[in-house]
């Protein structure tokens, strides 16, 4: 099957391109001889036409000659002009001969002015008014000699001039000649040894008159001869079928012409219109070639050529076969190797694919568990994520819960604080109150006392001084310098002021001490702030004494409607904050006023001051910059709850180095005040 | 011609009813003193005159100003005065407002404060006393 193939597939192209070349080959060298006979043909036909054209150029020339010379003839002049039919045909007879002899003149006619026909030189005898021809009216309407090819009813063309015959200006008729155009043919013929057929469209003829005519000639007659045309003339006798044939033929009007064969010989034939003196195309002119001897030297160069080459590519077809057959034998021997081969790796193969199916089928499975661990993976990562979310909000929150819970704890701790400060203060003063109360009073009761026995010693002194013995007065004298009574009685003011000072800074001291925690009142009263910061001052007192001296620059304020406790805290917050400030010496001043409803009240220190990126944080709860254990960071966030709570503002204005100034501010009208 | 006045001065503490008698005991005062409420109520059943009552505040079992409401009942003439710290006020502020006492006292207190508050306790328990006269 491959052999056949590979035969086939080269063989067939093979056998083609020898056909296509020696085919090609035959029908360029066809065609180059078609050119050459078709082209030798025109040439042929251009110069049968010069020939003929200065054939009849000859001819008409000559024609020409004898009308001037009968035209200048006065003889004749004068019978034309007397219209002297006898004169004329006189005059023309005598040089008839020469006309027809040496011209071949046929016709020799004679018209008056309007055409009219006045003598027929050949046949005196007929009158009758010659049909219409183109020649003569041409002549008529131009005034000047016409010539031309004219078709007459006989069939026979004939050369034709019509001469003006003008004398002394004056038009006194025409002259025409005319000659068969047979004699000119018959010249041609002898000159260029072609042969030709000329044949005329029926039309243009009658059939009687045209059988007349050709009998005179002494050519056949057959009307019959073709459907449409008559052959008038011809060199070769052919059978009416082929010069029908021809005639019929469609490329004979074109340049290669048409081939026919008869008589064994064969002919190349091309038509050329023939047209008269009118331009009219009455039939053809066919020229006929023998290419007999071109034909057969063609042949036989086919003959040699075409077998030479059938000879050539039967040659290199078996050359090709043979090769191909070797090379049909190689492939078969490879292929079968190969198909051993093949088979081989087809069970390998059959292995493989069964090996790669499993293969897929394991991955598309991993694909889809992948997908399935993917997916749960990710659902896992968004809970976790979920969760981790929830856990961070509950964080925060809780922190946040922390954070409120120790800012609760602290404040209570602190409230608390003040509370068992005010409980304690309370009890204390209680108890205090009594034994104070006693040690005052005796101690103005020993006054008392003192008085009196001052007043009795002097008394008793007095009495001495009057009665007594000398000596018992030396002994009063001498007791009283060594008890030093002078230096008592002299001391006993003032120890008893001590013992009373002593006393009442006790009672101050319980004094502020209940004041400041107001423990036993409610919580929102009118109070007058200057008694509260005393109040608060008397408490932190210790602390200020040894770190600053305190300056008051209280001015007019009415009271307030507030918690004086809470206020108490705020001032000893703000105090005890302006002292922790103070390094080692420094002055602490508190300023109030009032302005627009509203009292002012300032503590300002020489401390260290806060740094101004500090400053937005000292309200914040748990912010100190105290050493651990030394602050809560409570203090002033406290001082802002409660002036907040107050409907009041608290500001700062600090220079690191020079001081920290606190201002609160609370309105006269408070709007809430919280109770204790 | 003087007629004494008699004072009745009632305290847990006897320092402070010594101290009250001894800044007392000019010729014009007389001091009678009790420990303790029951005691100053016996004092009073007797018929002797009493025209100003110190009490104390804060006392075991009855607080000043209740004792004086009774002291009041007993004896109408009879002017009441508190003695008081510092930590009673509010109580006793009330009961002054309601004229159920005629003054009181802080302690620690001056000896004059004490003096000029018992003359006048005493003015208005004579006055008391000549309107309940002239009453019945
Ligand atoms: N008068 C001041 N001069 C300089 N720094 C001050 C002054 N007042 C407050 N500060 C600063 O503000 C911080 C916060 O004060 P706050 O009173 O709130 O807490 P604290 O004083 O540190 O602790 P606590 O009040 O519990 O003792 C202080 O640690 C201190 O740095
Ligand atoms: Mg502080």
């Amino acid at each position: 099957m491959l052999e056949k193939n590979v035969r086939r597939q080269v063989l067939i192209p093979l056998t083609l391109t020898f056909v296509i070349l020696i085919t090609s080959f035959l029908y360029t060298s066809y065609r180059i001889r078609m050119d050459e006979y078709a082209s030798g043909l025109t040439h042929r036909y251009h110069h049968v036409q010069n020939i003929l054209e200065s054939l009849i150029a000859g001819r008409t020339k000559s024609m020409m000659t004898a009308a001037e010379f009968i035209a200048g003839q006065k003889r004749f002049q004068w019978a034309m002009i007397a219209g002297d039919r006898e004169a004329l045909l006189q005059h023309a007879s005598a040089i008839r001969e020469r006309l027809v002899a040496g011209q071949q003149i046929t016709h020799f006619n004679f018209y008056d002015t309007a055409g009219r026909n006045i003598l027929r030189i050949y046949q005196p005898d007929d009158t009758s008014e010659s049909s219409e021809r183109f020649t003569k009216r041409q002549a008529m309407e131009k005034g000047t000699p016409v010539s031309g090819l004219e078709l007459g009813r006989v069939g026979a063309f004939t050369l034709r001039l019509t001469y003006p015959w003008w004398v002394e200006g004056e038009l006194i008729g025409y002259i025409e000649f005319g000659q068969e155009i047979d004699h000119i043919l018959q010249e041609l013929k002898e000159i260029t040894e072609i042969d030709f057929l000329i044949s005329l469209d029926k039309s243009h003829l009658e059939r009687d008159a045209w059988e007349e005519g050709m009998r005179i000639l002494g050519r056949r007659a057959d009307w019959d001869f073709l459907p449409d045309k008559v052959v008038i003339d011809q060199t070769i006798s052919m059978p009416a079928s082929v010069a029908a044939g021809l005639i019929a033929s469609r490329t004979i009007d074109q340049e290669s012409g048409s081939v026919f064969e008869f008589d064994k010989r064969s002919y190349r034939a091309r038509s050329f219109p023939l047209y008269d003196a009118a331009r009219r195309s009455v039939g053809e002119f066919i020229l006929l070639k023998d290419i007999t001897k071109e034909v057969s030297s063609f042949r036989s160069f086919l003959t040699r050529v075409v077998p030479f080459s059938l000879v050539l590519s039967a040659t290199l077809f078996a050359f090709a076969f043979r090769v191909l057959g070797r090379v049909d034998r190689r492939l078969v021997q490879v292929q079968e190797s190969l198909s051993r081969e093949f088979e081989k790796q087809a069970d390998t193969n059959q292995k493989l694919e069964t090996e790669i199916a499993e293969r897929r089928r394991a991955e598309e499975k991993l694909i889809v568990l992948n997908e399935s661990l993917e997916q749960r993976v990710l659902e896992r990562t968004s809970e976790l994520k979920a969760l981790n979310a929830e856990i961070e909000a509950s964080r925060a929150a809780l922190e946040e819960a922390y954070r409120d819970l120790q800012i609760q704890q602290a404040t209570i701790l602190q409230q608390d604080k003040m509370a068992c400060i005010g409980q304690l203060a309370a009890g204390v003063a209680h108890d205090i109150n009594n034994p104070i109360g006693f040690v005052a009073g005796n101690l103005e009761v020993i006054q008392k006392y003192w008085d009196r026995t001052g007043e009795f010693l002097k008394i008793q002194s007095d009495a001495l001084n009057v009665c007594a013995p000398p000596e018992l007065l030396e002994h009063v004298e001498q007791s009283r310098g060594r008890l030093k009574i002078d230096h008592v009685a002299g001391e006993f003011p003032a120890v008893m002021a001590e013992c009373l000072d002593g006393a009442e800074r006790v009672t101050k001291i319980v004094l502020n001490l209940k004041g400041f925690s107001r423990i036993d009142e409610e919580g929102a009263r009118i109070a007058d702030i200057h008694e509260c910061l005393e109040s608060t001052i008397g408490i932190v007192s210790n602390e200020l004494r040894y770190k600053a001296s305190l300056v008051r620059r209280y001015g007019e304020i009415s009271p307030l409607y507030c918690c004086p406790q809470q206020l108490n805290q705020v001032f000893m917050n703000l105090l005890i904050n302006a002292a922790q400030a103070i390094d080692r010496w420094g002055e602490i001043t508190i300023r109030t006023w009032a302005e627009r409803q509203k009292v002012f009240i300032s503590i300002g220190d020489t401390g260290c001051g806060i740094p101004e990126e500090h400053l937005s944080n000292i309200f914040e709860p748990f912010y100190t910059t105290k050493k651990a254990g030394g602050g809560t960071g409570l203090g002033l966030s406290i001082v802002y709850d409660i002036i907040k709570q107050h409907g009041g503002a608290i500001s700062v204005e600090s220079t690191p180095g020079k001081g920290t100034l606190f201002t609160i501010e609370l309105p006269l009208q408070a709007q809430e005040a919280r109770s204790a | 011609m003087h007629e004494l006045i008699q004072v009745l001065c009632v305290d847990d503490e006897i320092n402070i009813l010594n101290v009250v008698r001894r800044q007392l005991d000019d010729e014009e005062f007389e001091v009678q003193t009790a420990l303790t409420v029951e005691e100053g109520l016996q004092i009073l059943a007797q018929k002797t005159p009493i025209h100003v009552v110190l009490s104390d505040f804060r006392m075991p079992g009855m607080n000043g100003v209740e004792f004086l409401q009774q002291v009041a009942r007993v004896r109408p003439e009879a002017v009441g005065i508190v003695l008081s710290g510092f930590a009673d006020i509010p109580a006793v502020r009330q009961a002054l407002e309601k004229d159920a006492l005629f003054s009181f006292i802080a302690k620690p207190w001056k000896a004059s404060e004490l003096r000029k508050a018992v003359m006048d306790a005493a003015a208005l328990s004579n006055l008391r006393s000549r309107e309940e006269g002239s009453l019945p």
